[in-house]
């Protein structure tokens, strides 16, 4: 399968910086979101440091429309979020061997400002919620 | 690693701004009252690790296995 991302068009003005990295990936703060038909309803959060790092990415609202995580405000400030318009709002993706059975990751939701181009990943103290939720329920 | 004994209700001070202070002890559990400022993320060390192997694992993620789950999710949505 191509590449998908090794020939990336992207502007300076695309480039949303993680001031932190995200937990595991600290160094790498430069990343695009870049949305690809083949994907949807996925997206992917790529990295342009010149590393390979790449993640796939969902609203977590398409397969749990009840997702609502306690989210304090001391942990958004750092994004400078002025109106709910700015709010980007993903989960990581993790592959499992069966690629049905896959999952996302609901204690560490990713919040993006897209106004400011500020990203980060949250970790929440919130027990209803796992690191590994299923995407296709059932089976 | 520097350690440091603390009574019920005494502090520690970390630089300028982190104060951490042991408010509550039983034989098994100390709760640790934690000020700091708001740009320093506090998390508990096993989720914040857990939270890190769980981001390598979703970089291992390869993009045909993610393509075969977002078809099989918009067959799920059009039945």
């Amino acid at each position: 399968m191509a590449d998908f991302f090794s020939e990336l068009v992207y502007s300076k003005e695309d480039i949303i910086t993680f001031p932190h990295g995200i937990p595991g990936f600290e160094k790498n703060k430069e990343f695009v979101l870049v949305q690809i038909p083949d994907f949807v309803p996925f997206e992917w959060l790529v990295c342009v440091d010149g590393s390979k790092l790449r993640f796939a990415i969902i609203n977590p609202l398409l397969f749990r429309p009840d997702y609502s995580p306690n989210i304090s405000k001391e942990q958004l400030e750092e994004l400078q979020i002025e109106k709910p318009e700015d709010v980007l709002f993903y989960v990581i993706v993790t592959i499992a061997e069966n690629p049905l059975k896959s999952t996302a990751n609901l204690v560490g939701p990713v919040i993006i400002n897209k106004t400011k181009k500020i990203g980060k990943q949250i970790i929440i103290d919130d027990d209803r919620y796992t690191i590994r939720e299923p995407i296709i329920k059932g089976d | 690693m520097l350690v440091l004994t603390r009574k019920l209700g005494e502090s520690i001070r970390i630089g300028d701004d982190i104060i951490l202070k042991v408010v509550e002890l039983d034989s098994r559990h100390v709760k640790i009252g934690i000020e700091a400022p708001k740009n320093i993320a506090v998390n508990r060390e096993e989720i914040y690790e857990r939270i890190q192997k769980e981001n390598k694992a979703a970089s291992e993620s390869k993009e045909q296995n993610i393509k075969n789950i977002a078809d099989a999710l918009r067959k799920n949505k059009k039945r």
